[in-house]
C-alpha cells in the first residue's frame, strides 16, 4: 500500500510500506477514506517527540471503511463506515470505564505518561497512523464510531480529534455564561473550542494569532473578535479590555511550537534543551484573571519546559488540561452537525490525494495560502 | 474549587472598539450565532463530571487476549512493577545503533529525564543512519573508484608519495 513516511526531521515522503494485518483477536483493518493532517503532526516532523522512528507512517485522524475484523470484534462488521477516535483504548481498565479513553492502560508499553495513538512515534504506542490506504486498528469493536448516513466522511473526519478536542478544551473552561475567554491559537482545534464556547454561552471569545489569514477565517467563521499579537501587547490589551483583571479563561490551543519568544524557539524547538516552546502558556497565565482557569489543550512533549509556575500560583489559577477523551464527544457532536449547526469541513480548505501529502506538510508548515487544515484521500475520491 | 464564575454581563465589543483596542480596522463586529447556549446545561456536556460512574464500554471485554512481547521487537519502559499491555503497536522495529540506544532507554522508567533524553538522542542517530544509507549507493561507488585509482597511480616501488612532474622533469632534464 501507499503510505505517508518519516523521512527525518522536517522530512516526509509517500513510499510503499506491507499492508497492516490483524495482530490481535480484537483487532479490524481499515481501508482509508479520508485523513486529515493535524497540527500536531508538526511536533513529530520536527523532531520534538521523543522515539520519532524512521519509516513510520503519522495520521491520527481518519475516517474509512471497514475491510476485515479480528476473530474477537463484536459491534463493527465489515463494509462499515466509521470514524476512529485519535487514541486507542481497550473500553474496559479502571480509566476507560470512568470515561478518560485518553488515559487507557492497556495499549502504551512505551510509557506511563500517554495512551496509544495512531501514528504519533512510538512514544504513543508505536502504531502506523492512516495517512496511508490501510490501518490496522485496534479493538475497533469499542472504539469504532458509525458514522450517520447523512454525515459526509469529511464532516465526520474533525470528528476523529480537532472537534471534540476543542470541546473539552472549552468544557474544561467551567463555563456557567457570560465569561469573557480568551483563545490562544486559530488553528482548527481552536475554531472549534471558540465554536464550543458560544455553544457553552461564554459572553465574549476572544481569538489571538500572529497569522492574519488565521485570524480574518475565525472572524468570518464564527463572528468572535481577534488580535494579532505582533500588532499589539496582548496581556496589556487584554487587562485593557476587561476592566484590568484578565480574562475568565484561557485556553492554549498552540502547544510546543509557539511563536512569540525567540528565545523559547531556540531553546525548545531548535536547540531541544527544553521540550518546546512554553510562550502560548506562559502568556495564557498572565492573560488570565487571578483565579481564573487555563485551559491547556496544546500538545507538548516530554520532558520538561520552562513553564511561569511562580505567577500560575501567586494568581491562585487552575489549569485543567489532557488529551481529549474522543469516544465520550463523538454521539454529542455528531447531533450538532445534524441539526446545522457546525460543517467542520468547512476547515479543510487544502483536500487532495495522498500523493500530495509532503506539498500539504509544507504548505500547512508554512502558513501559505490560506491554509486552515487539509485532507487526503489515499483511496481516491470518496462519494460521502 | 471553582474558580471561573463571574457576576459581570460583559457585551461584546463593537468594531470601534477593536480598533480602539488593538489599532486596526474591524472588518465586521462579532456576533453571537443563533444557536448561542445550547450546550449552557452542564447534563449536555459529555465530559461533565470528567469521571464518570464507572461501566465498561459496549463490546469491550474484560478477558482479553494478550499480545506475546516476545514475538516483537518492542520495548517496555523500565519501571519494574510496569506490565506488558495486552495490545501494542509492531510498526518500524528497532535497528542499528538507535535500536541499542532505545533499548538502553528502556531499561529506564519513563518518570526519569534520561529515559526521554536517551530516546531523543536516538532520533537523532536514526535520522543520520538513514541519510548514510541513503547515501551509500553514491558514496560507496566513488569512495572504491578514489582508492583504485590511488592504488593504479602507485609507482612500481610501491611510494604513494609521487610528485606529479617530477618524471617530467627528470625526461626533460630539468
Amino acid at each position: 500500500m501507499q503510505a505517508l513516511t518519516y523521512e527525518g526531521p522536517w522530512r516526509v515522503a509517500v513510499k510503499e510500506k506491507p499492508d497492516p494485518r490483524i495482530e490481535h483477536p480484537q483487532d479490524g483493518i481499515v481501508r482509508v477514506e479520508t485523513a486529515a493532517i493535524c497540527g500536531s503532526d508538526f511536533h513529530i516532523m520536527h523532531g520534538l517527540i521523543p522515539d520519532t522512528r524512521i519509516g513510520s507512517t503519522f495520521g491520527h485522524e481518519f475516517v474509512g471503511i471497514v475491510e476485515e475484523v479480528g476473530r474477537g470484534v463484536t459491534g463493527v462488521k465489515r463494509g462499515d463506515r466509521v470514524a476512529l477516535p485519535f487514541q486507542i483504548f481497550c473500553g474496559s481498565c479502571y480509566y476507560c470505564q470512568h470515561g478518560l479513553t485518553s488515559c487507557c492502560l492497556n495499549t502504551n508499553p512505551g510509557t506511563d505518561a500517554a495512551t496509544g495513538m495512531y501514528g504519533y512515534s512510538h512514544t504513543m504506542g508505536g502504531y502506523d497512523g492512516g495517512q496511508a490506504q490501510y490501518v490496522r486498528v485496534p479493538f475497533i469493536g469499542v472504539d469504532a464510531e458509525h458514522v450517520p448516513e447523512d454525515v459526509s466522511s469529511l464532516d465526520a473526519l474533525p470528528i476523529t480529534d480537532a472537534f471534540p478536542t476543542g470541546y473539552q478544551a472549552a468544557e474544561m473552561c467551567n463555563i456557567r455564561g457570560g465569561e469573557t475567554v480568551l483563545v490562544l491559537g486559530c488553528g482548527p482545534v481552536g475554531l472549534f473550542a471558540m465554536w464550543s464556547l458560544w455553544a457553552m454561552g461564554a459572553g465574549r471569545v476572544i481569538a489571538v494569532d500572529h497569522v492574519d489569514y488565521k485570524l480574518d477565517f475565525a472572524r468570518r467563521w464564527l463572528g468572535v473578535e481577534t488580535l494579532n499579537f505582533r500588532d499589539v501587547d496582548l496581556v496589556t490589551i487584554i487587562k485593557g479590555m476587561t476592566e484590568d483583571l484578565g480574562a475568565d479563561a484561557t485556553i492554549d490551543a498552540v502547544g510546543a511550537e509557539a511563536a512569540g519568544s525567540p528565545t523559547h524557539r531556540a531553546l525548545g524547538i531548535y536547540a531541544k534543551l527544553e521540550a518546546g516552546s512554553p510562550q502560548a502558556l506562559n502568556t495564557a497565565i498572565h492573560a488570565t484573571k487571578k483565579g481564573g482557569t487555563l485551559s491547556v489543550i496544546g500538545a507538548y512533549g516530554p520532558p520538561f519546559t520552562g513553564v511561569d509556575i511562580g505567577t500560575f500560583m501567586n494568581k491562585a489559577q487552575t489549569m485543567r488540561t489532557g488529551q481529549a477523551s474522543v469516544k465520550r464527544y463523538m454521539p454529542h457532536l455528531f447531533e450538532h452537525i445534524r441539526a446545522g449547526r457546525i460543517r467542520p469541513s468547512e476547515v479543510f480548505t487544502h483536500r487532495g490525494p495522498l500523493e500530495k501529502a509532503p506539498e500539504f506538510y509544507r504548505t500547512m508548515a508554512r502558513k501559505q495560502d490560506g491554509c486552515i487544515k487539509c485532507a487526503l484521500f489515499p483511496n481516491g475520491p470518496i462519494v460521502h | 474549587m471553582e474558580t471561573t464564575n463571574t457576576t459581570r454581563e460583559p457585551r461584546l465589543s463593537s468594531a470601534e472598539d477593536i480598533q480602539h483596542h488593538s489599532g486596526y480596522k474591524a472588518v465586521q463586529a462579532p456576533r453571537r450565532p443563533s444557536w448561542w447556549g445550547v450546550d449552557q446545561d452542564l447534563s449536555r456536556r459529555p465530559g461533565v463530571p470528567m469521571m464518570r460512574t464507572p461501566e465498561p464500554w459496549p463490546n469491550a471485554r474484560m478477558d482479553m487476549e494478550r499480545m506475546d512481547p516476545a514475538r516483537s521487537a518492542v520495548f517496555k519502559h523500565g519501571r519494574p512493577n510496569r506490565e506488558w499491555p495486552p495490545v501494542f503497536g509492531t510498526a518500524c522495529p528497532p535497528k542499528g545503533l538507535s535500536g541499542l540506544i532505545r533499548k538502553w532507554a528502556a531499561s529506564m522508567p519513563d518518570h526519569k529525564p534520561q529515559f526521554w533524553l536517551l530516546k531523543l538522542l536516538a532520533d537523532r542517530v536514526d535520522s543520520a543512519e538513514h541519510r548514510l544509507k541513503k547515501l551509500a549507493p553514491v558514496a560507496l561507488p566513488l569512495a572504491a573508484v578514489g582508492l583504485l585509482g590511488s592504488m593504479y597511480l602507485r609507482d612500481e616501488r610501491g611510494d604513494t608519495r609521487r610528485s606529479s612532474t617530477a618524471h617530467l622533469r627528470n625526461a626533460y632534464g630539468h
